[in-house]
C-alpha cells in the first residue's frame, strides 16, 4: 500500500479535475447526428431482436444457460482479467501523464473517479444484461416469478461490478498480469470441464462451482439462488472495496505504455489495419511479462533441423509453435468447444455455423507463421526461393493436422461420453480432413494480404451506403470474404451432418 | 552560478526481458549546470531521460532530484515538484486551448493562485512566438509549434531541474536560437539542465558536459567542447 498523499497535493489533483471539467468541450450532437443515430439504433434494435429470436428458436434455452452458462461466464471473467492485463478499465491520455501524473498532485484523486465510472457502467450493463437474459430465455415475472427476475439482474449486476474491480486489480498489479496470462489456458479448459461435467452428471456443479455460476442460479431455477446472489453481492463489494483503495497502486509507466498501445491500436483498427493492431497487442502483452512469460532456453523442446529443404516451413512452424506453446494452446481448446458445440446441437445452422467459426479462428491462429513471412515476404523468398503459393500450401500442414487430431480427439470422446452418436465416428476417416483443409486454406487466403485492407478495397467500404439495408452484408463480404465462405460451407456441411 | 547537486543518480538501469537498454549510469548535475547526453539512436538516451523522469521503473539503481527519490512514492511529490520534463513527442489535449494547458500546469502545480501567473502566461507565450495561437487547440499546430507549447508546459510553473529530450526535433532556426537563449537563462537562474540532442551544434554554448551513451554504456563524460571535439565522438560517428 503506497502512502497517504498530502492535503496539498489531494487539493491539487481537485483543482486540476475541477478544471478539466470546466474547460474541456463536451460532445454536443447536432440535430442530424440525433437523427442518424435514432435511425441506426431503430434498426440495430429491429436486427438484435430478429437475431435473439433466432438464438431463442435455435436452442437458447434455460437448460442450455445451465450447461453453457457457467463457462461462458467463466470466460468474461477470464477476458476481464485480461484485459486488465493490457488495458484495464481506467486509461489515461499521454496529455494526463505528461501534465497531470509528472506533478505533484496524488494520482489516486484522478484514478479513483474514472474507477468508479467504469465500475458503475459495469454494473449497469451487467444489470441490463440482467433483464434481457431473464426476459428472453425465462419469460420474464409470468415465467420466472418477479423475485428471481430481480435476483438475476442483481446477480449479472454484481458480476460485471466483480469483473470490472478484478480487472482493476489486475491493471495496478505488477505481477498479476503475467500470470493472468500463464493461468489463461488452464482456466478455459476448466471452463471447457464445466460444460462436460454439467452435460454428464447435471447442471448444480457448475452453477456452485464459483460467481461465474452464481449469477445464473435464479434464472435457472435453483432452489437455493437467494444464497447464490447474497454470496455474490458480498464478493462483488470486497471486490470493489480493494478496488478503490488501490486507485494509487499503479505505476505512470503503466499508464503511459497503456497509452500508447491504446492510441495505436485506435490508429490500426480506423484504418482497417487489424494486422497491426493485433501486432501492438502483442508488443503490448510482451512488454508487460517478457520477462516472467519467456520460457527459458533449456526448456525449449528441441526440434531437430531437417536436411531437406521442402520440410523447412514444416519445421519453422514447429519451432514456432514450440516456442509459444500457449497459441497452440489456445487454437485445441478453441477448436475442441467448436466440435464439442456441433456435436451437442446436431440438424442446428446457427450452432453450426458458430462451430464453423471457431474451427477457422483456430485454423488463423496456427496460421500465424504465415503472417509472420507476409510482413517480410522477402525473408521466405530468399531462404527458400520457392513461389508464395507454394509457401502459403507449406504453412497449411501443421494447422491442418493439429486442427484434425484435436477434433477427432474432441469427437472420440464425445462419443464415449454419451454426447454424440456413435456413427458420427465414420465422419473422422471421411469429411474430417477435406472440412478442416477449406477452413485452414481459408485463413491462409485471408492471411496473404497480412491482415491489412489494401487501399481500393477500403475506399469501396467507406463508399458504401450507410442507408441501403444491404450494405451490412457487401461490407462483410468485402471485409471478410474467406470467413464468410468458410462458415456457408462448414456450416452447411456440420448442419446436414447432424441431420442424417 | 554553480551550486549544490539537483540531480543525482547513481547506478541506474534498465532491462527490456533480456536487453540491457541502459547500464550502471552514474550521474551527477548540479544548480546552474547543463549536460548534454548525446548518443546515436538505440544507444539508451531516451531511456535514461525516462527513468530519470520516472516515467519509466528502473531495474537497478535510483534517482534522486533535491534529494528525494523519484521512484519512492513516498518522496516522488516532492522530487517531481522539482522537475520540469519535455518529452520527444508533445503529448497534449485536443480540447483544451493553448493557454488552457499553461493554465492547467499552474494549477497541477499549484501555482495558479500566484500574483502574475498569467502574465508570465503571457511572456512564455510571446518569447517562443505564440502569442497569435493562445486560443488555438492543438490540432490546429504545427508539429514544431506543439513542441513549443509542451515546452511552455515545462517552463510555466517553478522548477529546479529541466529535462528535455531531442527538444531541437521540429523546430526552426529561429526557435532553436530562442530554446538556447530561454535555456542560458533557466541555468543562470540556477536551474540544473539536462537534455538529449543529436545536433552537437545546439548543445555547443550552452551544455557545461557531455556524457556519451553507447549500448547503454556511459563511454565518455567530461567538459563539453573537450569531449565533443575529441576522437571518441568521431570515433563513434557521433559528429
Amino acid at each position: 500500500m503506497s502512502a497517504p498523499p498530502t492535503a496539498d497535493a489531494v487539493a491539487r489533483a481537485a483543482a486540476a479535475r475541477a478544471f478539466l471539467r470546466a474547460h474541456r468541450r463536451r460532445f454536443r450532437p447536432s440535430a442530424y447526428e440525433l437523427y442518424t443515430t435514432v435511425v441506426v439504433g431503430a434498426i440495430a434494435g429491429a436486427l438484435g431482436h430478429g437475431v435473439l429470436g433466432t438464438l431463442v428458436g435455435g436452442g437458447l434455452s434455460i437448460h442450455s444457460a445451465a450447461v453453457f452458462g457457467p463457462a461462458v461466464l467463466l470466460l468474461v471473467l477470464l477476458a476481464a482479467a485480461r484485459f486488465g492485463s493490457w488495458q484495464g478499465p481506467v486509461s489515461l491520455s499521454g496529455a494526463d501523464v505528461a501534465l497531470l501524473l509528472m506533478a505533484p498532485i496524488a494520482s489516486e484523486e484522478l484514478v479513483r473517479p474514472k474507477l468508479d465510472h467504469a465500475m458503475l457502467t459495469g454494473a449497469a450493463v451487467g444489470a441490463a444484461i440482467g433483464v434481457l437474459v431473464s426476459f428472453v430465455i425465462a419469460g420474464g415475472p409470468a415465467g420466472l416469478g418477479f423475485a428471481r427476475v430481480i435476483g438475476s439482474v442483481v446477480g449479472l449486476g454484481s458480476l460485471a461490478l466483480l469483473a470490472t474491480a478484478g480487472s482493476w486489480l489486475v491493471q495496478s498489479s505488477r505481477r498479476a498480469p503475467p500470470l493472468v496470462r500463464r493461468a489463461s489456458p488452464a482456466i478455459a479448459a476448466a471452463a471447457l470441464a464445466v460444460v462436460a461435467l454439467d452435460a454428464t452428471v447435471g447442471r448444480a456443479v457448475g452453477i456452485w462451482s464459483g460467481p461465474w455460476g452464481w449469477a445464473l442460479a435464479p434464472i435457472v431455477r435453483q432452489h437455493a439462488w437467494p444464497v447464490a446472489t447474497t454470496a455474490l453481492m458480498i464478493a462483488a463489494s470486497g471486490l470493489t472495496v480493494c478496488a478503490r483503495r488501490r486507485a494509487g497502486s499503479s505505476s505512470v509507466e503503466s499508464y503511459l505504455t497503456r497509452a500508447g498501445t491504446r492510441a495505436a491500436l485506435i490508429a490500426g483498427v480506423s484504418l482497417l489495419d487489424y494486422r497491426s493492431a493485433a501486432l501492438t497487442y502483442r508488443s503490448a502483452q510482451a512488454q508487460i511479462s517478457s520477462r516472467q512469460i519467456a520460457i527459458r532456453s533449456h526448456l525449449r523442446p528441441v526440434i531437430p533441423r531437417p536436411r531437406q529443404a521442402r520440410w523447412a516451413i514444416l519445421w519453422r512452424d514447429a519451432v514456432a509453435i514450440g516456442r509459444n506453446p500457449s497459441r497452440f494452446v489456445w487454437a485445441a481448446t478453441l477448436a475442441a468447444a467448436a466440435t464439442l458445440e456441433a456435436l451437442t446441437h446436431p440438424g442446428r445452422l446457427l450452432p453450426a455455423c458458430v462451430a464453423a467459426t471457431g474451427i477457422y479462428f483456430a485454423a488463423a491462429l496456427l496460421i500465424e507463421p504465415l503472417r509472420a513471412d507476409v510482413d517480410d515476404p522477402d525473408r521466405s523468398t530468399l531462404l527458400l526461393s520457392w513461389a508464395f503459393a507454394r509457401v502459403l500450401r507449406a504453412h497449411c500442414v501443421l494447422p491442418l493436422v493439429t486442427l484434425a487430431a484435436t477434433t477427432a480427439a474432441t469427437i472420440a470422446i464425445a462419443v464415449m461420453a454419451g454426447l454424440a452418436s456413435p456413427i458420427l465416428m465414420l465422419v473422422i476417416p471421411t469429411l474430417l480432413l477435406p472440412l478442416l483443409g477449406v477452413a485452414v486454406f481459408a485463413s491462409a487466403w485471408a492471411a496473404r494480404r497480412g491482415g491489412r485492407i489494401g487501399g481500393s478495397l477500403l475506399g469501396q467500404v467507406m463508399s458504401t451506403d450507410p442507408s441501403n439495408p444491404g450494405s451490412v452484408v457487401i461490407v462483410a463480404l468485402l471485409l471478410a470474404p474467406w470467413l464468410i465462405l468458410t462458415v456457408a460451407i462448414l456450416g452447411g456441411v456440420i448442419t446436414l451432418i447432424g441431420h442424417h | 552560478m554553480r551550486g549544490a547537486a539537483v540531480l543525482n543518480v547513481r547506478g541506474l538501469g534498465r532491462r527490456y526481458g533480456e536487453f540491457d537498454a541502459l547500464r550502471g549510469l552514474d550521474l551527477t548535475v548540479a544548480a546552474g549546470e547543463c549536460v548534454a547526453v548525446i548518443g546515436h539512436n538505440g544507444s539508451g538516451k531516451t531511456t535514461a531521460v525516462r527513468l530519470i523522469a520516472g516515467l519509466l521503473e528502473p531495474s537497478s539503481g535510483d534517482v534522486q532530484i533535491v534529494a528525494r527519490s523519484i521512484h519512492d512514492e513516498a518522496e516522488a511529490t516532492d522530487a517531481r515538484a522539482a522537475l520540469a520534463a519535455v518529452p520527444d513527442t508533445p503529448s497534449l489535449y485536443d480540447d483544451l486551448t493553448v493557454r488552457e494547458h499553461l493554465q492547467l500546469v499552474a494549477i497541477a502545480h499549484g501555482v495558479a493562485g500566484e500574483d502574475g501567473i498569467e502574465q508570465r502566461i503571457t511572456q512564455l507565450l510571446e518569447q517562443l512566438g505564440m502569442a497569435s495561437k493562445a486560443d488555438a487547440r492543438p490540432g490546429a499546430l504545427s508539429r514544431g509549434m506543439r513542441q513549443k507549447l509542451q515546452l511552455a508546459c515545462a517552463l510555466v510553473r517553478p522548477h529546479r531541474l529541466l529535462m528535455l529530450d531531442e527538444p531541437v526535433v521540429g523546430l526552426d532556426p529561429a526557435s532553436q536560437r530562442t530554446l538556447q537563449q530561454l535555456l542560458l537563462e533557466a541555468k543562470g537562474n540556477g536551474v540544473a539542465v539536462v537534455l538529449t540532442t543529436h545536433q552537437l551544434a545546439f548543445a555547443r554554448g550552452i551544455a557545461d558536459r557531455a556524457v556519451v551513451l553507447a549500448d547503454g554504456v556511459v563511454v565518455a563524460d567530461g567538459p563539453y567542447d573537450e569531449v565533443v571535439d575529441g576522437p571518441l565522438v568521431r570515433e563513434y560517428g557521433l559528429l
